[in-house]
């Protein structure tokens, strides 16, 4: 099946071969844009069949492309070609509508096989692409709790505090406790963690962005 | 880069340290003031009374006697020194009570000299001891109108005016030891925030840093920092004296005696003269504690005479500070080395957060830009990939075989480059680093690539079916092959390069072997160039605690590297 194909990507040696790839494998080229903008304005002088947007572009990518043309209600089917997809953007672009995710590094013929897909109405995901999204979609929300899952409720309130940046005295005169004590709990929740320090345990709580620090400023 | 300003050792200076630091200096000074203003008032008092010559005698070697003994007691050592303190304080209370009661022109002077025993006792039994003598000051005030108050009634003027200037002296001391005390809690307060100011930037050593402090601060003759981090096992000694900042290499002996101390955590106050140490229990309460070993330590390593220690922990960091100052065994003090100690602790806590953060941020700052490295090339491969695919499409057709299998073979190069790079930056993820994978295929991989690459062959020759390595080791060891194989075909014209490779205890050994065949080309004038060519590999090994050989057994050998099969640790 022939198809009227945009290409939008900022490399252009890529560009250019790309283009002449598919020229040669009988696919008419309506257009090569190398930027998001470039590529919303030829979108309006003409929508092709099948639309091929690089992710790691300025302005948003082809992320923002996507969503420029599903908000306008266009349902031209999209694929995306890009070296590196994050899992997260995966899943944003599977939200959006896109019909197909290839890996630039795959075989240029997989790309041939995607197009025959998408454009047959059939959704075309590269496995590795989707394996990744699955998987992140499945395990990391859980991840960071299920790392302060294993402390206790006493040494999450003193993991909190310690973030706030309390002494162990501070700590011990808040939760009632002596100060050896909650040196005990300090070392257990290290061993738990796999952690050595406070720093480390700070460090790991801030990029966790989680909502323990509020147990500490509250009082 | 911050630098600290040098505390002045002045003799002001050290008077405001001993004034400020602890009682004994102001009350010895108010003493003698006290007793000679009573001398003055037991003369006026009896000198017209010829039958109380001998009890005014008695008196006046009694006052001096006690003021006497009451000062030096302060250099007992514990556990007499200790025990007696309370003692003293107890018969100083009584008896400046009594003169309150019964000597009315001695009232103020008494009054002031109580200042000094509520200090010493506030120092030696907490704020609780100052509520005592309070009331026991009002009891005093009221039974002061129960007696005829004798002194009141044999007045002399010359007298009179003399106790009031010695009054005045005590009255001075107060109010000095109680500038030097704000003075040095303003010192100390200031220390700690500067110290916390500091973070990362200063040019010297950690250790060295916190010594110079610590004995600046504390205007020190030594301050030494015997430390160790926990996933090591060597201790280390950085000593700060007359002399400047060094590191000490101690005897295994001294370093057990000053890193097993007994009191863990405690600060503690030492002295060469006594086999004892003087510390706070956790309820706050002094007690002495018999160490001579740690003492004999102490002694040996710095010198005779008094000092401070203090327990330093933060994070992997453990250690003692151990400061040469005089001390007269005051509790004050060991407040104070508290007080340096929890500044300590908060700058270390700092410092090792800013570095974990300093680290960690330049870690994904190289991560990004590796990745962003990697992300460009891949970009440049899958372009090249593209065209020779459309101008192998664009040839399919044309009776050229010879450039079809050229063609091919260079996109068979580029797809192998490819998936190189792809492993590479899949390799990035620290759980990816972290799992295992089979050397062997990962090597015959990388041969295959080698091959394409420098269109040679390159075979491997493993020793073991199965060699399970890190993904990180498996990456250094492509790495080594990959530079020495190139090395081997620019510099050593190697054609046919056979790859041996095996797993011998913790070691990989991986060696490099031309192998010409029976057109082998006489290479007797083998000029080294391989050998000076590789120096990127020799880098590379240094880092990772591997070696390589370059010999001459046989001239078809190329290189043997040897190499951990556990990589250590980045420091990053």
């Amino acid at each position: 099946m022939m198809a009227q194909i945009a290409i939008v990507d900022d490399h252009p040696i890529f560009l250019d071969g790309m283009a002449q790839f598919l020229s040669s494998h009988g696919h008419d080229i309506l257009f090569c844009a190398r930027s998001v903008e470039e590529a919303l304005e030829r979108m309006q002088a003409g929508e092709p069949d099948l639309l091929i947007l690089d992710v790691s572009m300025k302005s948003g990518g082809g992320l923002a492309i996507l969503s420029a043309i599903r908000n306008s209600g266009s349902t031209v089917p999209v694929i995306f070609m890009t070296v590196h997809i994050r899992p997260e953007q995966t899943l944003e672009a599977i939200k959006l509508g896109v019909d197909g995710v290839v890996l630039k590094d795959s075989d240029p013929n997989d790309l041939l096989g995607c197009i025959q897909q998408v454009l047959s109405g059939n959704k075309s995901i590269a496995p590795f692409v989707m394996e990744q999204a699955l998987v992140h979609s499945i395990s990391a929300p859980a991840s960071e709790a299920n790392v302060l899952a294993v402390l206790t409720d006493r040494e999450l309130e003193i993991a909190g505090l310690i973030r706030a940046g309390l002494r162990n005295r501070e700590i011990a005169n808040r939760c009632g406790l002596t100060e050896g004590t909650v040196k005990v709990h300090l070392h257990s929740i290290f061993q738990k963690l796999n952690i050595k320090s406070r720093s480390e345990l700070i460090i790991m709580m801030m990029s966790m962005d989680s909502e323990i620090p509020a147990v500490g400023m509250e009082h | 880069m911050y630098h600290m300003p040098l505390a002045s050792s002045s003799a002001m200076d050290r008077l405001v340290l001993w004034l400020g630091r602890s009682p004994t200096l102001g009350f010895a000074i108010s003493r003698v003031a006290f007793s000679a203003a009573a001398t003055w008032q037991i003369e006026a008092m009896f000198s017209n009374e010829p039958d109380f010559a001998h009890t005014a005698l008695l008196l006046k070697a009694a006052v001096w006697t006690w003021t006497a003994i009451s000062i030096a007691q302060n250099s007992l050592t514990p556990p007499l020194g200790l025990l007696l303190r309370p003692i003293f304080l107890i018969f100083d209370l009584i008896a400046f009570l009594t003169v309150i009661v019964l000597c009315e022109p001695l009232q103020i002077a008494a009054l002031g000299c109580l200042f000094f025993v509520a200090w010493s006792a506030s120092d030696r039994f907490g704020r609780g001891a100052v509520l005592i003598l309070g009331i026991c000051l009002i009891f005093a005030f009221i039974a002061r109108g129960y007696y005829e108050s004798w002194a009141s009634a044999r007045h002399v003027a010359a007298v009179d005016r003399a106790i009031d200037s010695l009054t005045i002296v005590i009255g001075c001391v107060i109010a000095a030891s109680m500038l030097s005390l704000n003075i040095l809690e303003r010192r100390l307060i200031s220390w700690s925030e500067r110290l916390q100011g500091v973070g990362l930037s200063f040019q010297k050593s950690l250790a060295q840093f916190l010594v110079e402090q610590v004995s600046q601060l504390m205007n020190s003759r030594y301050c030494a920092f015997v430390w160790e981090m926990m996933d090591d096992t060597t201790v280390h000694c950085e000593l700060y004296d007359g002399d400047g900042v060094r590191h000490l290499i101690l005897p295994q002996k001294q370093i057990d005696g000053l890193s097993n101390v007994t009191p863990r955590e405690a600060p503690f106050l030492y002295s060469t003269q006594s086999p004892r140490l003087l510390l706070r229990s956790r309820l706050g309460i002094l007690r002495n504690e018999r160490a001579p070993d740690l003492v004999d330590s102490i002694s040996d390593v710095f010198g005779a005479g008094q000092g401070a220690s203090i327990h330093i922990q933060a994070g992997e960091l453990r250690g003692r500070l151990f400061i040469g100052t005089s001390h007269g065994w005051s509790p004050a003090v060991l407040l104070r080395c508290l007080r340096i100690q929890e500044g300590i602790d908060l700058f270390l806590e700092r410092h090792f957060f800013f570095l974990a953060w300093r680290q960690r941020t330049f870690a994904e700052a190289r991560q990004a830009l590796s990745r962003d490295l990697h992300d460009s090339v891949l970009q440049t491969l899958a372009a090249l990939r593209v065209r020779l695919a459309t101008t192998i499409h664009g040839l399919s057709n044309a009776a050229v075989p010879d450039q079809l299998t050229e063609l091919r073979s260079m996109e068979e190069l580029v797809t192998a480059e490819q998936a190189h790079l792809r492993r590479l930056l899949s390799q990035q993820s620290p759980v990816a680093a972290e799992t295992d994978v089979d050397l062997g295929r990962e090597v015959e991989r990388c041969c295959r690539f080698i091959a394409l690459q420098w269109a040679i062959d390159c075979r491997l020759n493993l020793a073991e079916r199965s060699m399970t390595v890190s993904a990180e080791t498996a990456a250094e060891v492509e790495y080594l092959i990959r530079e020495a194989a190139a090395n081997a075909v620019k510099h050593a014209n190697a054609r046919h390069i056979t790859v041996s490779i095996a797993q011998v205890d913790d070691e990989i050994l991986i060696a490099l072997k031309d192998n010409p065949g029976p057109q082998a080309v006489a290479r007797e004038n083998y000029t080294g160039d391989f050998e000076l060519q590789s120096q990127s590999i020799m880098k590379r090994l240094g880092k990772i605690g591997g070696t390589a050989y370059f010999h001459n057994l046989s001239m078809n050998s190329l290189i043997s590297i040897r190499l951990p099969s556990s990589l250590p640790r980045s420091p990053i």
